[in-house]
């Protein structure tokens, strides 16, 4: 339900980027969103598509990438791919911790620059 | 050109939080972000902890809606300072929205701040917003599950307050479930059973949040 507010987040950070590096275009974004951090990949494609309109990056190329979850456990440190935010160990049966894919991170863009 | 970025889409909130969480330290205030459902008795709850702690502890009170100040109304009339923030549809509070009720609020007077997020088990589980302590509040009649199914909710929080356990012999709620679930998810979680309407356990929850007050009171 947040993804309109978080693409807002990510106009903010493209603007600061394409100022900074001059871009007169952006043509591509790319996004890694965690599978466990409760954002549909579906409603930021189309906050995307809302918010760039009329923008530098409205022709952009819109690329999320997935990150998996995985758990590590609090005993004996081994790492595992899961789904689940508290897992069990599959090694020692002890309680395991998510340590990846909650991830929400503005990956790379691409542009042209601005001609002199 | 391609420009590697890899910053969290969050930084933003992170940095205003980080802020807000220096001024709430060094004005010494325990701060409590109250989460749950929409009629899981958030602001019931909050009325019966004024009650119970203003005697002894300086409150204040940030109130999260989407529209309107009943919530708002309801607590000032309890005659503490309240600062309502509408968010007009967004589904969770932010850091930059804590910002502009902290610059409206008496804060050298203030020991305990509570802030009653926006009614929904999802968005506001993933903004933190400076707080030192989360309290995940469940009600009796939506049912033990939503532990497993809203596990962000209820995962790092310092007490979970389950709600309305006189309407326990009305439920199907399974007690029994609902706490193996928690103890899977948040194995450290404060466990606190209270009745609203009945008055029942909040005197538990106010004594051990009076405690946790003296405590950052101590360490300042």
């Amino acid at each position: 339900m947040h993804e309109v507010s978080l693409m807002q987040n990510v106009f903010e950070l493209i603007d600061d980027y394409s100022r900074e590096y001059k871009l007169s275009k952006v043509t591509k974004v790319v996004l890694r969103i965690g599978e466990m951090s409760c954002v549909s990949h579906e409603s930021l494609e189309f906050a995307f598509s809302a918010i760039s309109k009329t923008t530098i990056s409205e022709q952009a190329e819109f690329i999320i990438e997935r990150v998996p979850g995985r758990s590590q456990c609090i005993v004996c440190s081994h790492e595992f791919e899961s789904s689940l935010l508290t897992a069990i160990c599959p090694l020692c049966n002890k309680p395991a911790m998510c340590v990846a894919g909650r991830e929400l991170h503005l990956q790379s863009i691409e542009g042209t620059e601005e001609e002199n | 050109m391609e420009i590697t970025i890899g910053q969290r889409i969050l930084d933003a909130n992170d940095q205003i939080t980080l802020r807000n969480k220096q001024l709430l330290r060094e004005h010494g205030i325990f701060t409590i972000n109250i989460m749950g459902s929409p009629g899981a008795g958030k602001t019931a709850l909050l009325e019966k902890l004024i009650d119970k702690l203003k005697p002894e502890i300086k409150m204040a009170v940030i109130e999260g809606d989407l529209f309107t100040d009943k919530d708002a109304q309801r607590i000032e009339s309890q005659k503490i300072p309240v600062v309502q923030i509408n968010t007009k549809g967004a589904c969770h509070l932010d850091g930059q929205m804590i910002e502009w009720a902290l610059d409206r609020l008496p804060l050298n007077n203030i020991e305990l701040l509570i802030i009653e997020n926006i009614g929904n088990l999802v968005c506001p589980a993933e903004f933190d917003l400076g707080e030192d302590m989360r309290i995940s509040l469940l009600s009796v009649t939506e049912g033990e599950d939503k532990v497993a199914k809203y596990p962000t909710m209820f995962t790092g929080v310092g007490a979970i307050v389950l709600n309305k356990v006189d309407l326990l012999p009305y439920t199907n709620f399974k007690l029994d479930d609902f706490y193996k679930d928690i103890k899977f998810l948040d194995a450290d979680a404060k466990v606190f059973e209270i009745s609203c309407s009945q008055g029942s356990g909040v005197d538990a929850l106010a004594d051990w949040l009076t405690h946790k007050v003296k405590e950052i009171k101590e360490v300042k």
